[in-house]
Order: structure tokens, then sequence, then C-alpha cells
């Protein structure tokens, strides 16, 4: 396996190509945005830039979108990784791009059973019937499962380089409290009311109040149709002793994601919702002391296509005036679109001066096979 | 189109993230305060853009009046889990201490669907409310739900029935069945899918479709969003996207502009064409409103070309309207 690249540290570059850059020297690009932007094909184009490169990459989604299939030509995207026939692109082609899914249900039972002290204790947790609510239903918890497996992934060091298509959150950074959130569960507090759930509320309620409590417990309880709180109970019981090493991992993904050689791009389209959106991400992750890469703006309308001057349709031949003023509304919309995005896309550039930001044209067709890709991945990596 | 929706009590906007559900929802709600209906907007998104879109509204639990016979309101869990302890423990400061503690929340979230379940419940109390002279009038004419995005609606919509199958006889059993009956009247209720003319939202709203007629819930006919309103005929798709190019030399430097619209126009036309087969009906397009930001001028906008939107038959692509 290829040794691992020493970081090249800050990123640089102008608005030519400067994603080259971390396709070449970097280990870890992390695709962020909101839904329907793109960061799936995106993600999936840095990963084929890295492989024309020469590197061993491999992308890692968490949508299992069909699409994504077809645009790498391969079968089966699952929680293994799959090889993309980079061959039928060119021959030539010294890298390699891998896809897999990461599939955070698994992760979730694989850290139960690393962490468990005994193989039974760990059954006993996997065998709970809430387990799996509280192990998809937590805000957070899928995504910080994903980060979990991307951590086993890099650490196996197979690869040069990791693209991750990070799941659609309204919280960019929803993956990275999950663990604090989890945690809370598994604390002490959490299993003294298990054992007398009166204590969630303060000491001196009256008896009244906690009866009232009861109540609404047992009123919970109907609702699901099985003994809730004392599943919970068995639940936390039976995670609690590992619960210890659950959070100083947690603390190493967090490391991990901080590396020198570690980016967060952030995917938008030029739409202004978008862009404000993506500007909140980009707040979060300064906040959050998260390195990031650059802006990937999605769909952009080529400038060129405006660049002829407004047409005149009065000045057309008889039988094409029609068509000509249809040209002419087309040209006239368009420019104003052209305006717009790059007043959206200027808002993007003052967030972050002499960041990476790079445009992908608006395409007529979305891409669905590798070629088409490719054309994406010019747009990124020159 | 807008003659369907009238016709409902609740209508459930959904489709996939990023279509333009919101403002879909709100020129719904627009358009039919037009028609002297009384209307409620409901948001089911702690980060919901609609009182952003209303001019900077901050939506609350309870319905407020955001223009003239629009009301608006959003639902959050927090709210709708107080609602439930409150219905046990009728003292609204105990509900209130026991739902801000993290272990009920950790509780009830190991309570599978609770929370969407008292979410439509919700709903369902607004749809029944009356008002004025001996409550012979209903509080609302229309409730627009600005429901959550594909992924999150199909749990939400599902809660009653899991919920019936699970504990026929249980005490919430009537509340279930009272809103799997809302649900799957089309005389009361209906879904509105919004989609973009691309392959993926459409892919998406076709698996979205066949999962609510699975619930049973009654569908409207799947509204296309930010349709480019310009159009080619087929003889000048034609001659816009031949090779070279068939135009006389004064239109020769608008041919690269032409050919990509002509391309996006066939794609589009295409998609639109794929829904509106595999769901048997006609899709509504509603074009592109262009807007800085997206407010209550746009929402009227919007408004008036969902009341000039009906269907026009499963045309050719390239056919000029």
């Amino acid at each position: 396996m290829t040794a691992f690249r020493p970081s090249s540290g800050q990123v640089t570059g102008t608005s030519r190509a400067p994603l080259g850059e971390l396709v070449d020297r970097y280990r870890l690009l992390l695709c962020v945005g909101s839904g329907g932007v793109g960061k799936t094909t995106a993600a999936a184009a840095l990963g084929l830039g890295a492989a024309r490169h020469g590197r061993h990459a491999a992308v890692l989604t968490i949508d299992p979108a069909r699409r994504l299939k077809d645009s790498l030509g391969i079968a089966t995207l699952d929680g293994e990784p799959h090889r993309v026939p980079l061959e039928r692109l060119d021959a030539a082609v010294s890298g390699s791009l891998d896809a897999m899914l990461l599939d955070a249900k698994r992760t979730f039972d694989a850290i139960i059973r690393r962490y468990a002290p005994s193989e039974s204790a760990a059954e006993r947790v996997l065998g709970n019937r809430i387990y799996e609510t509280i192990s998809t239903a937590l805000a957070g918890s899928q995504e910080y499962m994903a980060m979990e497996r991307l951590h086993a992934i890099a650490s196996e060091a197979r690869y040069d380089l990791l693209v991750v298509d990070t799941p659609p959150t309204q919280h960019a950074l929803d993956f990275l409290e999950a663990p604090e959130r989890l945690t809370a569960l598994l604390s002490s507090r959490a299993a003294a009311i298990l054992q007398n759930p009166s204590s969630i509320l303060s000491r001196d309620s009256s008896r009244f109040a906690q009866a009232a409590l009861a109540a609404v417990l047992r009123g919970l309880e109907l609702f699901t149709g099985f003994e809730l709180l004392r599943e919970v109970a068995e639940f936390v019981a039976g995670i609690e002793g590992f619960s210890s090493g659950f959070q100083s991992r947690a603390a190493e993904v967090a490391a991990f994601l901080r590396e020198r050689d570690t980016a967060f791009l952030l995917v938008t389209t030029p739409e202004p919702a978008r862009v404000a959106e993506s500007l909140a991400f980009h707040r979060e992750l300064a906040r959050a002391g998260l390195p990031f890469g650059g802006f990937l703006v999605n769909r952009v309308l080529p400038a060129h296509l405006v660049e002829a001057p407004a047409l005149d349709p009065e000045r057309a031949a008889e039988g094409d005036v029609r068509l000509a003023r249809k040209l002419a509304a087309l040209h006239q919309g368009f420019t104003a679109v052209v305006e717009g995005e790059r007043a959206e896309i200027a808002r993007l550039a003052a967030a972050a001066p002499g960041a990476p930001l790079v445009e992908i044209p608006l395409q007529t067709e979305e891409p669905t096979s590798l070629p088409s890709l490719a054309r994406i991945t010019d747009a990124l990596v020159a | 189109m807008l003659a369907d929706v009238l016709q409902r009590r609740l209508v459930f906007v959904t489709g996939k993230g990023g279509v333009g559900k919101t403002a879909v929802a709100l020129a719904l709600a627009c358009a039919a305060a037009r028609e002297r209906k009384r209307v409620l907007v409901v948001e089911i998104n702690p980060y919901g853009r609609v009182g952003e879109y209303l001019g900077g509204v901050t939506l609350g639990p309870e319905p407020v009046e955001v223009a003239p016979d629009v009301f608006a309101a959003c639902i959050v869990p927090e709210i709708v889990l107080e609602d439930f302890a409150l219905r046990m423990l009728r003292i609204r400061a105990l509900a209130r201490r026991l739902v801000a503690s993290q272990t009920f929340r950790i509780v009830a979230a190991a309570a599978p669907g609770i929370e969407d379940f008292l979410t439509l419940d919700r709903v369902a109390a607004w749809e029944k409310a009356r008002t004025g002279m001996r409550q012979r009038r209903h509080r609302f004419d229309l409730i627009v739900v600005d429901a959550p995005a594909t992924g999150h609606s199909v749990p939400l919509l599902s809660t009653p029935g899991t919920l019936l199958k699970l504990l026929p006889f249980g005490p919430l059993a009537g509340t279930a069945r009272d809103l799997t009956l809302l649900l799957s009247d089309p005389a009361r209720t209906a879904i509105a899918m919004v989609t973009r003319a691309e392959e993926m939202a459409v892919n998406e709203t076709l698996e979205l479709a066949s999962v609510i007629m699975r619930l049973g819930i009654p569908l409207l006919p799947p509204i296309v969003n930010a349709v480019s309103p310009l159009r080619f005929t087929r003889a000048e798709m034609r001659r816009l996207l031949a090779d070279p190019p068939d135009l006389p030399p004064s239109l020769r430097a608008h041919a690269a502009i032409g050919r990509f619209g002509a391309a996006r126009q066939r794609t589009a036309e295409r998609e639109i064409r794929r829904l509106g087969s595999a769901l048997a009906t006609t899709p509504i397009r509603l074009p592109a409103v262009p807007a800085r930001t997206f407010g209550p001028a746009a929402i009227e906008q919007l408004a008036d070309e969902l009341a000039r939107a009906r269907p026009v038959g499963r045309r050719r692509a390239g056919g000029l309207g």
C-alpha cells in the first residue's frame, strides 16, 4: 500500500485550478452542503481527479444514489470498496478509485462489539429493542457513525486520499456534536433516573409531581407498546461499562477531523438561499476550528453564453423573427441570471478572501457516466 | 390545480430538499386566501424558512395572522412533547419542567414516532377547530403543511398506520384511527409533491409517490417548480440542435446560448413527460420566479402562476403553448 504522504500545509491557489493542490496533497476531503446541491457528484469528481493524478483514492458516500453507481460505472455500492473501472476512461491511468458506502448501523454495531467487556454484554445491547431506535433516532448519530467508519478506514492507510460526501444536514456539524449526545445518554444521571424515574424532577418535587411523572412515562410506554423504561434501563446498564472507551474514541475522531491534511469543502449552488446556508456553514467550521478547503459552486450558468451582444430580433429575416425574439429573451434572461450569480459568488469570495472557490458549470444533463463525470472533474482539477 | 387544492381542508407540501417546497406552500396559501379562504400555514421544521419568506415573522406554536386571512404557526418537538405531558399531567409548569429535562427527551426519543404522531395530532386539531357564533364555522378553511423533505415526510405520514397495526386497542388507537381516516380521506386531505424537471428530483418524486399511494393518502398532480418559461417549438429545437446549428448569419452569434437553452428544454421536457406518464397524470408547471430574496412579493407572483397553472395535456416536447 502507498505510504502516507506528508501534508503540504496551507491551501493556496488561484480561481483557475485551485483544487488540484487539495486533490494531490491532502489525505481527507469532506464535502459539506445542504440537500440537492450536488455533494455526491462533487465528491466522486474529486476522487476521480485524484486517481487521474496517480493517487489511490476512495470516495465514501452516505447516500446510495443509483446515479452515482451509474456515473462511476460500478454495479454495486455497499459497505465494501468497489473499484471504479477507470481504464474505460483512459488506459494509462496510474492511480485508482474505489467507492464505498459508509454504513452507519453496521459501524454502531462494530463499536458496541469493540468496547463491550464481553461477547455476552455486546449481545445484550445489540439485542435490546430500543438499541436500534437509539442508534438511529438520536439526531446526528448516523452522521457521527459515518465519521467513525471514516476514521477506521483512514487508520488502515489503504488509500492516499479519502473523499467523503457528508449527509445533508441543516447543521453541517451535527456529526461532531453527536458523541456528546450519546455520552449524555450514558451519563450516570441517566442511569440513576432509570433506577428511580422520579429523579427526573428535582429532589424537592412533591409526591404528587412524582406520581404525575410516573403517569407520563406510563403514557409513553403505552404509546410504544413495550416496557420502555425497563428497556432503556437495560440498554444503559449494558452500555455503561464501555462508555469511557466510546468517549476517548469520540475525541480521537474529533482530532482526526482537524489534522493538517484534512479539508472541508463547502458545496453550494449560486442560488441566494443556498449561498446563505453555505456562508452559515463556513462560520460554523471556523467556530469549530475545522479546516476550510474552499467553496465549490455547482450549476453556475456559463458566463460565455451571454458574451455575444444583445440581439435585436426586429433585424432578423422575416422567417426567423420568432426564433430571434426567443433568443433575445433567452439572452436577456441569462444575462440577468449570470449577474445575480456573480453577485452571490462574490459574497462567498468576500467571506473567505484568498480561499479556493471553484465553479462547476451548469450542464444540460446530470452526469450519468464516467466521461460525463470526468467533465466535472476537469472543472475542479485542471 | 388550485381548484383541486381549494376543495380540500388539509394539504401537505413535500418533496426533495431544495426544490422549493416552502415557496410553493406559501404560494398555495396566498392563492387560497385570494379565494376568500382562511388559510393556516403550518411549518414542521425547526429550521424552516416560512417566517423568513413572510418578511421576517417569528412563528410560534399558536397561529398568528401574517397577511389578511393567512395564518402561520410552527410545530417543534419540544412543544408537542409538552402537549403530551400536559395531557397526562394537566399542570403546564410541571409538563414544561419534565420536557426540559435531558433524560425525558432521551426516553421520549426512544419511543419511536411519538413526535411525528403528536405533530399530526396537532395539525388534526386545527383541522377540527371551529369558531364563530355557535361554533358554526371552521376556524380554518384550508391548512397547508410545509412538510419536511421526502426522507422525513414518509415516516411522519406513516406513523398513525404503524401505531394502529402495533397497538390496535391501545389508549392512542382512537386518535390513530381518526388520523388515518383524515389522511386517507380524499375529500379532506391531499399531498402536493414539489419537484424539478431534473432526473434525480423526478426519480425521488416517483419513489415518494409509490410510498404515499401504498399508505393510501390521496395525491395531487406533482408540481414541477422553476421550469423555464421560454419554450422553443420543435422546429426551432431541430434548427438549434443541428450540427452545425441551422441559423442565418444574423443569429449565429447566439447559437451557443440557443443550443444550451434548447438542450436544457429537451431534458426538462423529457423529465416532465417521464413523471407524468409514470403517475398517469399531468404535472403542473411553475415558472421560475426571479427574485434576489424570496419574500412576500415573490410569493404573490408565484400565487399568480399557480392560479394560472392548469393541466395542459401531455404535449410533445417543444410544443409552444
